[in-house]
């Protein structure tokens, strides 16, 4: 039932994004509707500031109206092209103004387990379980890490700086945690 | 894929390396299928952690876009043929530039001039020489099989983007001049590196095809 929802959102996505790379401003409408909250969330974690982050949001979908036809559906699904897409803008725009955020890795919030839409989440990506998942066997620090990589496009250089710990250390420890990751997915 | 390559490309799909590493692994993920299924991978495992921060925009994002996409469909595909029409007039101003400015190589580079000597797998090789006051290039291309594409070069300067310098003739040396806007990007530690491209270069701004070449530059 879940892996049906989910393979047909993700049909749909994709027929969506063929529809845009032909110039159709309703389906690039559909995709918004689909993507936003996800895509937003994104930029958001980037760019802490509300205006800021929509501002982001809005270079991101005219970039995705431009590069739909480069999308195949063949290498990644649509959701993880869309994302990619909204991260790269996002860190892009970051580092273009020379901005890095430098919260210190202790103050960066933990995930808040108790959140309402959890089961809306679990429905919409069956897999969403598998990564949190196997995060959840790595070490609280450790976590913290990927997780600050992956939401603010921190470079193992600001990980070292806002762990204050060697940049050797903050690898080899990020190096280990991808293993164990990649065990845990395989 | 040996588990270090692994784990590589999930660096680079967290995006943790420096800019220059940063760089050189784009290079790779273009011309290496297996090692970019690795990184589709990693993305897709890492993706659903999106849900943990979704947010609704406010209402008003969406009609911003509206008003920022081309007035309608006809508008886009006029667009799409104007810039083919551009490209293909880049391609031919290229190709003039290439035949009519063929100048004697310098036999004894200048101590300002900066070289770079770009190696591929196939063997694909070319000696790129750039002479920073004129802000010419001399590219003495080798062995570059294109496969029936155009060739493209690209300058990736620290921070890891390539900037395209155009098409190039892979059969002949020649002394293309670098736009102003580029020549700060060419500097010691800079990498060259040649793509294949659809005719007319890439239509995107960044590499699209394979990378057959690249190569650090030095000074002299």
């Amino acid at each position: 039932m879940t892996a049906d929802i989910k393979s047909l959102e993700r049909a749909a996505l994709v027929k969506a994004l063929q529809m845009v790379a032909n110039g159709d401003r309703s389906a690039l409408q559909d995709v918004y509707r689909r993507t936003s909250a996800k895509l937003f969330g994104v930029c958001l974690r980037i760019f802490p500031e509300r205006e800021e982050a929509e501002d982001t949001l809005q270079d991101v979908y005219l970039l995705i109206w431009q590069k739909a036809g480069q999308y195949d559906p063949m290498r990644a699904s649509p959701i993880t092209w869309l994302v990619t897409i909204a991260r790269n803008c996002a860190i892009d725009r970051m580092r273009a103004r020379g901005k890095r955020v430098m919260t210190p890795i202790e103050d960066v919030p933990e995930l808040a387990d108790e959140r309402e839409d959890a089961l809306t989440c679990l429905i919409e990506t069956e897999n969403e379980h598998r990564i949190v998942e196997c995060l959840g066997i790595l070490d609280g620090g450790d976590q913290k890490l990927i997780r600050t990589a992956f939401f603010e496009g921190a470079t193992y250089a600001d990980l070292a700086t806002r762990a204050a710990a060697p940049l050797g250390t903050i690898k080899s420890r990020i190096r280990r945690a991808l293993l164990k990751l990649r065990e845990c997915l395989a | 894929m040996t588990e270090d390559e692994d784990i590589l490309a999930a660096e680079y799909a967290l995006g943790l390396l420096d800019p220059t590493e940063m760089g050189l692994v784009t290079a790779r993920v273009a011309e290496d299928a297996a090692f970019r299924a690795r990184v589709d991978w990693w993305r897709d495992q890492l993706c659903p952690l999106v849900t943990e921060a979704e947010t609704s925009p406010s209402a008003d994002v969406w009609r911003r876009i509206d008003r920022a996409l081309p007035q309608n469909d006809n508008n886009r595909r006029s667009l799409q043929r104007w810039r083919a029409t551009a490209i293909s007039a880049m391609a031919v101003a290229a190709s003039l530039v290439a035949v009519v400015i063929l100048k004697p190589l310098p036999v004894t580079p200048q101590p300002h001039v900066m070289l770079a000597t770009l190696q591929g797998t196939g063997g694909a090789t070319a000696t790129v020489a750039y002479e920073a006051t004129s802000g010419q290039l001399t590219i003495l291309p080798g062995t570059i099989d294109t496969k029936g594409h155009d060739a493209e070069l690209w300058i990736i300067p620290s921070d890891g983007t390539p900037r395209s310098l155009g098409v190039v003739d892979v059969n002949h040396p020649t002394h293309p001049s670098v736009p102003t806007s580029r020549r700060s990007f060419i500097q010691a530690g800079a990498s060259f590196a040649i793509s294949l491209e659809p005719k007319g270069g890439s239509p995107t701004g960044l590499p699209t095809g394979p990378v057959v070449s690249s190569g650090k530059l030095t000074t002299t």
